[in-house]
Formats: structure tokens, C-alpha cells, sequence
């Protein structure tokens, strides 16, 4: 998690506008014929994948590496019935979604607020970026064994997703109120805006466009964390203490089976922010 | 009727406004009053610190000596007596134009019905009925400065304080920018204080000139135009005006300016 990758660009830049334009571009029939191939292209890769794989699992013969047909016959029985410790599947998802939920809603309840403060108030900016600079740099998995010791399960993994999606937000947000525009900041000044009128109505509606950058990162982050954060210390149900535990009774392919699972989900996030991400472009 | 309309009590009052950034002394010891109604335009070249010197009567810039007057208080800071279009419109792009008019009607605390009937009255002043529901990115160039002006009005400030106000359109919709001005202008009668560098711009809108030289500002001269309105702006009278002011502005290139009168006098 590099400080570059916490503050992405402004979606809503002129290059992204202009590929759109370009790729509206050719006439319908044209537009048909390049999606059919790139349809097919996928197609095609897709089953490259899965044969490659196969077959590195036939070569290797390894019980660690399992192929897609055994990957895919534990993933039905995975998603069919309850594992050996009593848990659905959907439990799994379940913990592990409200875990992320939970982390992340207190991250945004907190990092908002005090970024928009520390973005309005040099002072309040310069006393925390020490507490900034101190815990930022420390990855949010280090922080573990503390938190399994100190919090406890479910709240270790929380507290995780906590401060994996905490800086992002914060860090946007404090970037967000310094994009406000002085003149905007100037013309409310000339309409009669004091002190809280200013803040609320010009400088928090004018952060938005960052928060929610800062947002989608830390929801990002939140979820690559949980996994990690549940295989090392939670007890009970989570997709990363089913990998765990079938990696500890050498189901194999079961793990391989959980793994598809969480890529799944994880896709279906990132499909879920880039929707939430043309729904604010338009 | 011009005369009657610029009464001798001072509005604002420029007393010897020096502005300094670092080492450029943007305005050097301006001097000059704006009378209770006037319509006042500043011209001068670019670079002139036109801009600096709206901004400090705005109370925006901070004057190095020197200091503006309003109705007998010194201005420090901005307020909604002194209404200020920019340049740039600096319209807030998250709120439509409706919320845009009524911002300054909301940080004054006005609610209801009286805020309602308030903003449809400015909209419909500016002509912007039926954009009401738009954004600013929405809308033309003309469009979003006919709202900026709506907003700065939308207060009844005492004196407008206008930064080029129709730098960036086209002449077209200058000149119908200019003409709604002066209705405007005269149904709300605030005091206008209007900088352009169009010469023409300024002898067809104002009552009175002040033209600053290059850095750093000073006043050079003042002028005020006896012309009735609404004036014309290939008359004879009016480029006798403007051959009058380029003999100020850049002295000796008066038969340059006389020879071409369609072209807008702009200096710099």
C-alpha cells in the first residue's frame, strides 16, 4: 500500500472522456464485429487457463496442487453442504462481509470527519501527521498479533479492516478539501459565508469527489486485508478460516475451491465499485 | 438623467491603495470615489492589477497602505454589501443554478417562501427561466455569467464589484451581455464598479472612467462620459470619446484607434 497508490487521479479527467468518445467512434456494425472478437478472444483464453492448469497439475502430480476438476467438484460440495466444523459457505461469506462492513463503516465514520477538519485546520493537519506518519507505514497485518491478544475475536479481524481502510480515507479527504477551489472559497466569502456556512456548504460538498476516491480505495483495502486478518487470528466462521482450516486438515482442494470463492467476490466488489464510480461520472 | 443618477455621496472611497506581492507592487497609491449608484468602469492594459485592486475593494486582498472605504467603515474583510462577479463565473458546480442564486440568501438565513419569491425574481431578471433545475457545466458561457450575476445581485448589494466580467464571450453575446447590464443596472440601481480592458466596453457602459497605466497601476486619468444612453457605439460622439481615452492610454496612437472604429478599443 504505497502513498501514490492511496491517492488515485480524479476519475473524471478529460482522457477518460475522450477514450469514451473514441471508442463510440466507429459505426454500430463495426462496434458489433470488434465485441464478437473480443468475446471470442476471452473465450479462448479462458480455456487456456483452465487446460494449462490441468495440465501443471498432471506434470507436477503434487496433492498440494490440485486441477480444476478437482477444484471445481470441492467447490460444489463447498457451496452444497456445511463444512466439518458445522459452518455453510454462506456463513463464511457472511463473517467475513460484516467483519469488512463493520471496519470499514468505522473507518469512514472516523477518517471523514478528522480529515476534514485537519484539511481546513493547518494546526489540527500538522499535529496528526506525526500519528500519521508513525502508524501509516506499518502494514495493517502487523499489527495482528496485538490485536489477537488485545481484541479478541471478531473484533482483531475488524479492527484490521479498520486500519487498512482507515488512511486511504483520511488521506483523500484531507486532499479533497485542499482541491476546494480558492475562488469558489472567495465567492462565498463575497456572498456572506462565515466560518461554518463556509465549511459546511463549500468545502465539505467540494471534498466530495475525494472522499469517494478515498472511499473505493479503502473498501479495496479492507478486503484484501480480511483474508489474511481471519487465517491469523479470528476464531469461527470467515472465508480466510476456511482456508485455514482445510489447509490444516490437507484438503487441498478445498482450499484451491475457497480461493475461487474469494476471487469471485472480489471481482463482484470491484464490478461494484466501477458502477458506483460511472454512476458519480455521469 | 445621468447626473441626477450619480449622487455626490461617496460610496466607496480608494484612499492612496498601495499593493505590494513580495517585490511586484501591483497597485502603487490609486485614489478615486465611487458615487451611490455609479456605474464606474476601470480600464488599463493587462497586467495592470485590475483584478488586485476589485479584489481589495472586496476585502479579498489586504492592501499594503493605504485602505478602502465603504459608507464610512473600513473594509477588511468581504460582505455581502459588496457583491463580486468573477471573471472566472466561480460558480459552485455541485449546486444548480436555483441553489446558486439563493446561496448568498442562505448564508444571510433567509428561508421559505420570501427566499423562493427572492431567487425567481433574480432568475427572471437575468432571463433564466426555465434553467433553473440546470448545472453549471450545463450551461454556455453567457449562461453561467448571467447566473454569476444573478447570485452577486440576489443579496441587493450596495456596490457590484465586476472583474471582466464579459471577458470570455463571444462578441455577440457580449454586446446582449452588456445591454442586459444596463436594464439590470437600472432596476436595482446598486453601485457598479466594472473592470474591462475594452475601451469600448467601458464608454458604453459606464458613467464615469478610470484608466490605470501598466505596472505597476496607477490612476492616470478619469473620465466621465456625458453620452446619453443607450448609446451607440459607432456614433460619432462615442469615438470622439474613445479617441479621447487611447490618447491616454497609449498617447500617440490616437489615429490608429479613430481609423477602425468597429474594432473593440482593446488595450494591451
Amino acid at each position: 500500500m504505497s502513498a501514490a497508490a492511496e491517492h488515485e487521479r480524479d476519475p473524471g479527467g478529460p482522457s477518460r472522456a475522450s477514450s469514451r468518445a473514441g471508442r463510440d467512434s466507429p459505426g454500430p456494425a463495426a462496434a458489433q464485429r470488434k465485441w464478437s472478437s473480443t468475446v471470442g478472444v476471452i473465450l479462448v483464453s479462458t480455456l487456456l487457463f483452465f487446460v494449462l492448469w490441468q495440465a501443471v497439475a498432471w506434470i507436477v502430480g503434487s496433492p498440494y496442487l490440485p486441477g480444476p476438476v478437482e477444484t471445481g467438484r470441492a467447490l460444489i460440495d463447498a457451496l452444497s453442504r456445511p463444512d466439518f466444523l458445522g459452518f455453510t459457505m454462506w456463513e463464511h461469506v457472511r463473517s467475513s462481509l460484516g467483519r469488512i462492513i463493520i471496519g470499514f463503516a468505522a473507518a469512514a465514520v472516523v477518517a471523514i470527519p478528522l480529515g476534514l477538519v485537519a484539511g481546513w485546520f493547518r494546526f489540527v493537519e500538522t499535529f496528526a501527521s506525526p500519528w500519521v506518519e508513525m502508524t501509516r507505514p506499518i502494514p495493517p497485518l502487523a499489527w495482528i498479533p496485538f490485536a489477537i491478544v488485545f481484541f479478541g475475536t471478531p473484533l482483531d479481524a475488524v479492527f484490521i479492516v479498520f486500519l487498512a481502510s482507515f488512511f486511504p480515507i483520511y488521506l483523500n479527504t484531507v486532499a479533497g478539501v485542499k482541491s476546494v477551489e480558492p475562488l469558489l472559497i472567495d465567492a462565498a466569502r463575497t456572498l456572506g459565508a462565515r466560518k461554518a456556512f463556509l465549511f459546511t456548504r463549500v468545502i465539505v460538498p467540494g471534498s466530495l469527489a475525494h472522499i469517494s476516491i478515498g472511499l473505493r480505495l479503502g473498501l479495496g483495502y479492507a478486503w484484501m486485508s480480511i483474508v489474511a486478518a481471519e487465517i491469523l487470528g479470528v476464531k469461527g466462521g470467515g472465508l480466510g478460516i476456511f482456508l485455514w482450516t482445510m489447509h490444516e486438515v490437507g484438503r487441498f482442494d478445498a482450499v484451491f475451491a475457497g480461493m475461487v470463492i474469494i476471487g469471485v467476490l472480489g471481482m463482484l466488489l470491484t464490478r461494484g465499485i466501477s458502477f458506483w464510480r460511472a454512476a458519480e461520472s455521469v | 438623467m445621468d447626473a441626477s443618477r450619480t449622487s455626490p455621496v461617496a460610496s466607496l472611497r480608494v484612499v492612496d491603495l498601495t499593493v505590494e506581492f513580495n517585490d511586484l507592487i501591483a497597485l502603487q497609491e490609486i485614489s478615486f470615489t465611487v458615487g451611490q449608484g455609479e456605474f464606474v468602469a476601470i480600464i488599463g492594459p493587462t497586467g495592470c492589477g485590475k483584478t488586485t485592486l476589485l479584489r481589495a475593494m472586496a476585502g479579498l486582498t489586504g492592501p499594503t497602505h493605504g485602505e478602502v472605504w465603504m459608507d464610512g467603515h473600513r473594509v477588511v474583510e468581504p460582505g455581502p454589501e459588496r457583491g463580486m462577479v468573477f471573471q472566472e463565473f466561480a460558480l459552485f458546480p455541485w449546486l444548480t443554478v436555483r441553489q446558486n442564486i439563493g446561496f448568498g440568501l442562505d448564508a444571510r438565513g433567509l428561508r421559505g417562501e420570501a427566499r423562493a419569491q427572492h431567487v425567481a425574481k433574480y432568475v427572471e431578471m437575468v432571463g433564466l427561466r426555465g434553467f433553473e433545475e440546470y448545472r453549471p457545466r450545463q450551461l454556455s458561457g453567457g449562461m453561467k455569467q448571467r447566473v454569476a450575476i444573478a447570485r452577486a445581485l440576489a443579496t441587493e448589494p450596495a456596490v457590484v464589484l465586476m472583474d471582466e466580467p464579459f471577458g470570455s464571450l463571444d462578441a455577440q453575446s457580449r454586446s446582449d451581455m452588456q445591454s442586459e447590464l444596463l436594464r439590470v443596472w437600472r432596476q436595482a440601481r446598486p453601485t457598479i464598479v466594472f473592470v474591462t480592458h475594452s475601451v469600448e466596453e467601458a464608454i458604453f457602459l459606464a458613467d464615469r472612467v478610470v484608466i490605470l497605466s501598466a505596472r505597476p497601476g496607477r490612476v492616470v486619468a478619469e473620465k466621465t462620459i456625458d453620452l446619453p444612453r443607450e448609446r451607440v457605439r459607432t456614433g460619432a460622439d462615442f469615438n470622439a470619446v474613445r479617441a479621447e481615452i487611447m490618447e491616454r492610454i497609449q498617447p500617440g496612437e490616437r489615429a490608429v484607434a479613430v481609423a477602425d472604429p468597429p474594432v473593440e478599443g482593446v488595450v494591451g
